[in-house]
């Protein structure tokens, strides 16, 4: 019999010898009930050494379990608050094998040597020591940086070119206006510049305003605004209106584009409209014989959205590297079929937009404005780049330099001829060509010599190079061997230096 | 249409006017606006020749 033969109450301990003791049992019996209590603690403590006994509720308080290995057995809802556990595996014999599908601690909790597979979900957890190995990538959007080598992370990261200018866009916060300063112009089927880089056309039987204007985004001053004023709702498969930057192929010449190391790059930038759907744009090379037409949503009107654009670059292809056109960057504002490609790849042609991109130059006083917009090397759109303002004025001047003047000021210093002056007009920063010089009407200028002002009645230009114009302004009454200055004398007086792209 | 200047000091046509607007256009292959009008000689015009200084 097993020792649950005996009561927890002594005096019902009252059966026959060897079971019990009665009450007035024969000495005969003493010994035999002895014995058998002898025989129940010896098969007590067994059934404790040897596992033979199960304990249904065990409690163990305080104290220390050291070298127990828990073999084949599952806890369903364990509790465990506060403590270690220490280099042991948790689960099954080994590491290897053993795992927490889900493990939910709170508090101060510490596993140290342990192996946790699948799942781990904590609030407050800490890793103090040791090292974490064999993880998968984490995302950029989980605190990682989406990469498993320090390259590819500066790359993910967008600080892979840190140190140098990482937007390849000049002006893309729309803050350099020098032609205009804020005016409103026309687009021309030639194209007009309605801020510094950004180079708009129209060639519909629609009109199309632009201006550089104070409505931006949060941390934005300026953008550009695009007005229909003239509807084209039927553009025949020539016609288009659209804007672009040209970006000078020295700024991509690292994108290794028409090779088979093309650098991914991705274009960001904030846009508002009256209109909503799906908009178009492209990158082209110059000669628009390469074209990736890209696409992107408006969901809601009058309101400014951030959209970003990644692409592969093009393996195919010719990509100047020099000071001529490396990318074009196009911003569809209604286009033929002539200029419409699927959306989504490189293709062979000049294309930059695609069937079923909402023309803005189709509804009567449609707007769409446009800023923030960058290009930079890498898979992630990362924050704008801002530059100061005369670093971004003198990016500007690359391309377009002009001395605008409405009140006193000079343009220049020369020397006089019987016929006028020639004088000398450097430029504040090397000019990507040698530019095309406009100037206003000549009566806006005048030449003094130190004795008296001469107004100008001709102008024109001599040895134009990329530091420099001579200007040649004629003008009677000029003596020859004076020294001249060529300066304002009413109206807007300017001098329009362009070497764009 | 087009005009040809030449240079006040050496008597060379260095520029290029647009009549249109009166640009002044430099000879330099990297100009957009000396490209148009090599396009458009090419297309077999002839531009104004240059006033004799």
């Amino acid at each position: 019999m097993a020792y649950t033969k005996y009561s927890l109450t002594p005096a019902n301990n009252n059966a026959a010898p060897p079971d019990g003791a009665p009450e007035g049992m024969l000495p005969s019996g003493v010994n035999d009930t002895m014995r058998d209590m002898m025989a129940q603690i010896r098969d007590v403590g067994d059934g404790i050494r040897d596992g033979t006994y199960t304990m249904t509720a065990p409690k163990i308080t305080g104290g220390t379990i050291t070298g127990v290995a828990l073999t084949g057995n599952t806890f369903t809802s364990p509790v465990i608050s506060g403590g270690s556990i220490n280099n042991t595996p948790i689960g099954a014999t080994t590491a290897s094998t053993g795992a927490f599908s889900t493990l939910s601690v709170t508090g101060a909790t510490t596993f140290s040597g342990a192996t946790v597979a699948n799942t781990f979900s904590s609030s407050g957890a800490t890793i103090t020591g040791g090292s974490v190995s064999g993880i998968t990538d984490l995302a950029i959007a989980d605190g990682g940086t989406g990469a498993s080598t320090a390259a590819n992370a500066r790359v993910n990261l967008g600080v892979d070119n840190y140190g140098m200018l990482k937007n390849r866009i000049i002006n893309g916060a729309m803050v350099i206006d020098q032609r205009n300063a804020g005016a409103s112009v026309t687009l021309t089927s030639g194209g007009v510049f309605p801020v510094d880089r950004w180079l708009g056309f129209e060639d519909t039987d629609g009109v199309m305003t632009a201006q550089q204007d104070s409505s931006a985004p949060a941390g934005f001053v300026n953008s550009i605004k695009f007005t229909t004023t003239t509807v084209d709702s039927s553009l025949s498969a020539s016609q288009f209106s659209c804007f672009r930057q040209g970006i000078e192929g020295f700024n991509i010449a690292d994108l290794n584009w028409g090779t088979a190391n093309a650098k991914t790059i991705t274009i960001s930038f904030w846009v508002r409209s009256s209109l909503t759907g799906t908009f178009a744009g492209s990158l082209r090379n110059d000669g628009g014989a390469r074209s990736y037409v890209f696409t992107y949503t408006i969901s809601a009107a009058n309101t400014w959205e951030q959209k970003t654009v990644t692409i592969a670059g093009d393996t195919s292809g010719t990509w100047l590297t020099n000071n001529g056109a490396g990318i074009y960057l196009t911003f569809d504002l209604g286009t033929g079929s002539s200029f419409q490609t699927t959306a989504g790849s490189w293709t062979a042609g000049n294309f930059w937009s695609t069937s079923g991109a909402v023309p803005v130059i189709g509804t009567l006083n449609a707007t769409l404005f446009i800023t923030g917009v960058q290009l930079e090397v890498g898979t992630q759109a990362t924050s704008f780049e801002y530059r100061q303002y005369q670093q971004e004025l003198a990016l500007c001047q690359r391309y377009c330099y002009m001395i605008s003047l409405t009140a006193s000021g000079d343009f220049g210093v020369g020397a006089c001829t019987a016929g006028g002056v020639q004088a000398y007009v450097p430029f504040p920063v090397t000019m990507r060509a040698a530019p095309t010089v406009t100037f206003s009407t000549a009566g806006n200028f005048s030449i003094a010599d130190g004795t008296a002002g001469y107004t100008v009645t001709s102008t024109g230009t001599s040895n134009i190079t990329t530091n420099q114009t001579t200007v040649n302004m004629g003008a009677s009454g000029t003596t020859g061997g004076r020294a001249g200055l060529l300066r304002y004398l009413t109206g807007t007086a300017f001098i329009l230096s362009s070497a764009e792209l | 249409m087009y005009k040809l200047l030449k240079d006040y000091l050496n008597n060379e046509v260095r520029i290029v006017q647009r009549t249109s607007d009166g640009a002044n256009i430099p000879m330099d292959e990297a100009n957009t606006d000396y490209q148009a009008y090599l396009k458009w000689v090419s297309e077999g015009n002839t531009p104004l020749p240059a006033d004799e200084l």
